[in-house]
C-alpha cells in the first residue's frame, strides 16, 4: 500500500506556493517570526473571519488551501496536531477571569479556547462529518496526527473499501505576545543580539499551520509518497535510525537528501547532526531558519520536502551549512526532526 | 489485523471513590459526589456544587509518590494509571515477569486543561509584571506535559501521546489505543484520561449558562445544567498475543467504536443529534451487533437541556423499539470533562463483569420530546452482554464505544 500527499495548505513565516514551486525566503528580523497572513478571500467567509482568533484563521485557511489544492470539497476525516491549542483565546479568558475576579465574563473566548476548536471549525465549514481527532502532545503532535492518518489509509486499503478515502492532516500552533515572553524566560529563544551569531544558545520563535491531504490514490498533482514514519522519545536516535532504514529495506546511501530540524541552538545542533552521521552520502537541508521553532514546525518541514520532491529544485537558502554535498535533486528524503532533543521523528518521503 | 482488543486492567478515581472498587460500591449504593468545593478556590464556592475529590494536592501527591506542586490533573492521572497497571500485574501467575519488561507499551491520555490550575496562579502575577510569576507554575501548562510527567513516572517510553477533543478526549484515547494494537504497533496500551477542577472551566461553563446551581438531573424535563466533576480513569488494552501468552483473565473487550463530527456548532449539538447518531451507528456497525443486542447504554447525559435532548433523540432514532435501559452516571460523578469517557468505560466494564445496570439519579419527570425515561433503579443479576458508552464534546466531537463480555 502507498500513501500520497495530494494537497498542501501552508501558512507560515514564508510565502510558499507549493503548487507552482515558488519559494522566496525572508530572514528573521528578530528572535520571533510571525506568519504572513494569506489572502482569506475565497477561503473563509468574511463574517466568520472576524470572529476567528489567529490560530483558527491560519488553520481554517490552510485546510481550505490544502483541500482546494487536492481538488476536494472536503476530506473524509480530519486528524490534526497542536501542542498549544488556542493560546490567544485562553489568555483572553484567563486574564478577564483574574482581573474581573470571576465575574461579568463572556463565553466567546472560552468557547474558542478548546484545543479542538480548529478541527471542529474545519469540520463545520467543510461539512466533514467523519472522524475528527486532535493530538496535543508537545513535539509529537503533528507526527501523531500523521501517523493516525496513515493507519486509516492502511485500513481502507486492506479492506478494499473507499479507494478515494482522504485524510486532512497537519500541524498548527500559534505564537502570542504572552507565550513568546513566557517561553523566552525559559531560555528557549535567542537573545535579540544573538540572532545572527552562530553557536549561540536558543532558537528563533515561530508559528504556522501546515496541512496536507493524504490518500492511497496518486494523480499527476501528487507531491510525494510517504513511505513510513517513526517516532522516538528520549532514546538512542542513531540506533533507531538504522533500524528504521533496515525495516524499510534501505541502505543509508539510498537516502540522497536529509531535511533536518536543527534550530540553531548551540545546545542541540551538534548532537542532532551527530544522530544522522550515517547519512554522510546525503545532501543536508534545514528548514527551521525559515519557519521558526514551534512544536509542530515539522509540518512546515514536510511541506518543504514535498516541494523539493515535486519540483526538483533546492534553493541555496535550504542547504545546511555543513552539507556533505549538493545535487539539487532529490529521490528519497528523510525528514528528521527533534523538539527539545526529547521528541524525535523520522518521516521518509519518496519522489513519485 | 485482530478484530477486538481486550481490557485486562482498570483504574479510576472520582468524587465517588479513590479506586475502582469504591466507585463500584458508590454506583451500587446510588451515591453522588456532589457538594460545595473545599479544595477549589473560587468566588463561586456557594453558587455551584461540584463533584470534588476530597483530597488535597499534597495528599494526592503522596498517594502516587510524585513531587509536590505539580498540576492536580497529574496526580489524578498517575493514581488511576498506577491502579490499572497494578490490576493487570495482580493477574500474573507466580514467577511470571511483568509484561512491562517484554512488550511494547503505550500510554495514551486525554485531558482538556493540562496544568491550567497552576497557570491560573502564574498568570495572575504575570499580568501585573511580565517578569513575574513562578515559571515552575507554568512549565506544565500544556496538555501533553501532564501525559509526559505521568509516563515518566510509570517508566513508559515506547509510545506516549495526548488527545484533546474536549469531553470525548479519553474515550478517543481508548479508540486510538485499540487502533495502535490492531495495527500491531503496540502490544499493551494504558488508555484513558484525567481532568481536575479549576476556575477556568467553572467560569467558562458558567458563561455558557449550563451549570446547575443544584445537583444535576440528567434526562429530566426540568434539568438545569451540569455539575462539573474531576477524576481520572484508565483501562489496560491488550492484544490477542498478550492475552494468550500471559494467559490473562480479561474484564471485557472493545467490540466496536466510532468518532463522528456533528459539524453544527462549536458548543451545541444539532437538535436531531446527527453526530451522536452517526457515532453510535458506526460503533454498532463495527461491532457487527444489531441494536437489539445492546444490554445497556451508559449515556453522555450531562444534564444540559441541549445534550440530553439531542442524545436522547439520536438514541431513540437508532434503537427504536429495541431500546435497552439507558442511564447517565454523571449525576453521581459530575461531568469530569477529559476523564469522563474513560471513567464511564470503567463503569461499563464493571456493568459487564457484575451484570449490573446503574440507576440515573434524581430523575423525576419524563422529557417531553422523548418517549423513554432513563433507568432509575439499580438492576442486578441482569444478563449484560454488550454496553454502549457515549461521550460527546465541544467542536462537534461525538464518540461511542461498545464494550462486550470477554
Amino acid at each position: 500500500m502507498s500513501i500520497y500527499i495530494n494537497g498542501i495548505g501552508s501558512v507560515s513565516a514564508q510565502q510558499l506556493d507549493t503548487r507552482a514551486g515558488v519559494m522566496s525566503f525572508d530572514l528573521a528580523e528578530s528572535n520571533r517570526m510571525s506568519c504572513k497572513e494569506p489572502d482569506y478571500s475565497g477561503l473563509v467567509p468574511p463574517m466568520q473571519l472576524r470572529r476567528m482568533s489567529k490560530v483558527v484563521r491560519y488553520g481554517v485557511a490552510a485546510a481550505k488551501q490544502a483541500l482546494k489544492d487536492a481538488g476536494l470539497e472536503r476530506s473524509d476525516i480530519i486528524t490534526l496536531g497542536t501542542a498549544y491549542g488556542c493560546l490567544a483565546d485562553t489568555e483572553v479568558f484567563l486574564s478577564k477571569l483574574l482581573t474581573q475576579e470571576e465575574s461579568m465574563l463572556t463565553p466567546t473566548a472560552f468557547i474558542q479556547s478548546t484545543h479542538n476548536t480548529v478541527s471542529g471549525q474545519i469540520a463545520m465549514l467543510t461539512n466533514c462529518y467523519g472522524h475528527n481527532f486532535t493530538y496535543v502532545h508537545r513535539g509529537h503532535s503533528f507526527e501523531a496526527a500523521l501517523q493516525e492518518a496513515m493507519m486509516w489509509l492502511k485500513e481502507k486499503s486492506e479492506t478494499l473499501t473507499d479507494e478515494n478515502f482522504s485524510v486532512l492532516t497537519g500541524g498548527i500552533d500559534e505564537l502570542t505576545n504572552d507565550s513568546f515572553d513566557i517561553i523566552l524566560r525559559f531560555g528557549t529563544f535567542k537573545k535579540e543580539q544573538d540572532i545572527s551569531i552562530p553557536g549561540t544558545e536558543g532558537t528563533i520563535a515561530g508559528e504556522g499551520a501546515n496541512l496536507f491531504v493524504v490518500s492511497q490514490v496518486k494523480n499527476e498533482q501528487s507531491y510525494a509518497e510517504v513511505m513510513d514514519m517513526h517516532l522516538c522519545y528520549s532514546t538512542d536516535i542513531q540506533t533507531e535510525l538504522l533500524e528504521f532504514l533496515r525495516i524499510n529495506q534501505l541502505q543509508a546511501e539510498e537516502i540522497d537528501t536529509c531535511l533536518i530540524g536543527v534550530n540553531g541552538d548551540s545546545r542541540y545542533d551538534e548532537s542532532i547532526l551527530g544522530n544522522i552521521a550515517a547519512l554522510k552520502q546525503a545532501q543536508w537541508l534545514a528548514f527551521k531558519q525559515w519557519s521558526g521553532e514551534y512544536p509542530t514546525s515539522n509540518a512546515f518541514g514536510m511541506a518543504l520536502a514535498c516541494m523539493v520532491l515535486k519540483h526538483q529544485q533546492i534553493p541555496d537558502e535550504v542547504y545546511h551549512a555543513q552539507t556533505p554535498s549538493r545535487s539539487e535533486k532529490a529521490q528519497n528524503v528523510l525528514l528528521y526532526n527533534h523538539y527539545k532533543n526529547k521528541y524525535h521523528s523520522f518521516i521518509l518521503l519518496k519522489r513519485i | 489485523m485482530q478484530q477486538h482488543v481486550w481490557i485486562a486492567g482498570m483504574g479510576a478515581i472520582s468524587s465517588i471513590g479513590d479506586n475502582v472498587q469504591e466507585n463500584l460500591k458508590s454506583l451500587k449504593e446510588g451515591r453522588s459526589g456532589v457538594g460545595y468545593p473545599e479544595f477549589l478556590h473560587t468566588v463561586h464556592t456557594n453558587d455551584f456544587p461540584v463533584c470534588e475529590i476530597k483530597l488535597s494536592n499534597d495528599e494526592l501527591a503522596a498517594r502516587c509518590g510524585m513531587k509536590n506542586n505539580l498540576p492536580r490533573t497529574t496526580y489524578l492521572s498517575a493514581i488511576a494509571a498506577m491502579e490499572a497497571i497494578a490490576d493487570i500485574e495482580s493477574k500474573l501467575e507466580a514467577g511470571q515477569s511483568s509484561p512491562f519488561v517484554s512488550y511494547r507499551i503505550g500510554f495514551i491520555s486525554g485531558n482538556t486543561l493540562g496544568g491550567m490550575d497552576r497557570s491560573e496562579f502564574f498568570y495572575d502575577e504575570f499580568l501585573k509584571d511580565k517578569s513575574k510569576g513562578h515559571l515552575s507554575d507554568v512549565v506544565h501548562h500544556e496538555c501533553g506535559s501532564i501525559t509526559e510527567l505521568v509516563a515518566e513516572h510509570l517508566s513508559i517510553r515506547h509510545f506516549i501521546t495526548t488527545i484533546s477533543t474536549a469531553c470525548s478526549s479519553s474515550a478517543n484515547a481508548i479508540i486510538h489505543g485499540c487502533r495502535l494494537i490492531k495495527h500491531n504497533k503496540l502490544d499493551i496500551v494504558i488508555a484513558g484520561g484525567a481532568d481536575a477542577l479549576c476556575r477556568f472551566t467553572l467560569n467558562g461553563f458558567n458563561t455558557l449558562m449550563i451549570l446547575d446551581s443544584q445537583p444535576s438531573k440528567p434526562f429530566d424535563e426540568n434539568r438545569k445544567g451540569l455539575n462539573l466533576g474531576e477524576g481520572a480513569a484508565y483501562v489496560v488494552l491488550i492484544s490477542d498475543k498478550v492475552k494468550e501468552q500471559l494467559n490473562l483473565q480479561t474484564q471485557a473487550r472493545v467490540s466496536g467504536s466510532a468518532n463522528a463530527n456533528d459539524a453544527f456548532h462549536q458548543t451545541a449539538s444539532s437538535a436531531e443529534g446527527n453526530g451522536n447518531y452517526k457515532a453510535m451507528k458506526e460503533a454498532l456497525d463495527q461491532s457487527g451487533l444489531a441494536a437489539s443486542a445492546i444490554s445497556y447504554i451508559n449515556a453522555h447525559g450531562t444534564g444540559t437541556a441541549n445534550n440530553d435532548s439531542s442524545e436522547g433523540i439520536a438514541i431513540e432514532r437508532l434503537f427504536g423499539e429495541t431500546l435497552p435501559p439507558v442511564s447517565s452516571t454523571k449525576a453521581n460523578t459530575g461531568h469530569t470533562l477529559g476523564a469522563c469517557g474513560a471513567l464511564e468505560a470503567v463503569y461499563s466494564c464493571l456493568a459487564l463483569q457484575h451484570n449490573l445496570i446503574y440507576p440515573n439519579l434524581r430523575h423525576e419527570t419524563a422529557m417531553k420530546e422523548l418517549s423513554f425515561v432513563p433507568n432509575t433503579q439499580l438492576l442486578e443479576q441482569m444478563d449484560v452482554q454488550h454496553v454502549m458508552s457515549n461521550s460527546f464534546g465541544f467542536g462537534g466531537n461525538c464518540t461511542s464505544i461498545i464494550f462486550s463480555k470477554s
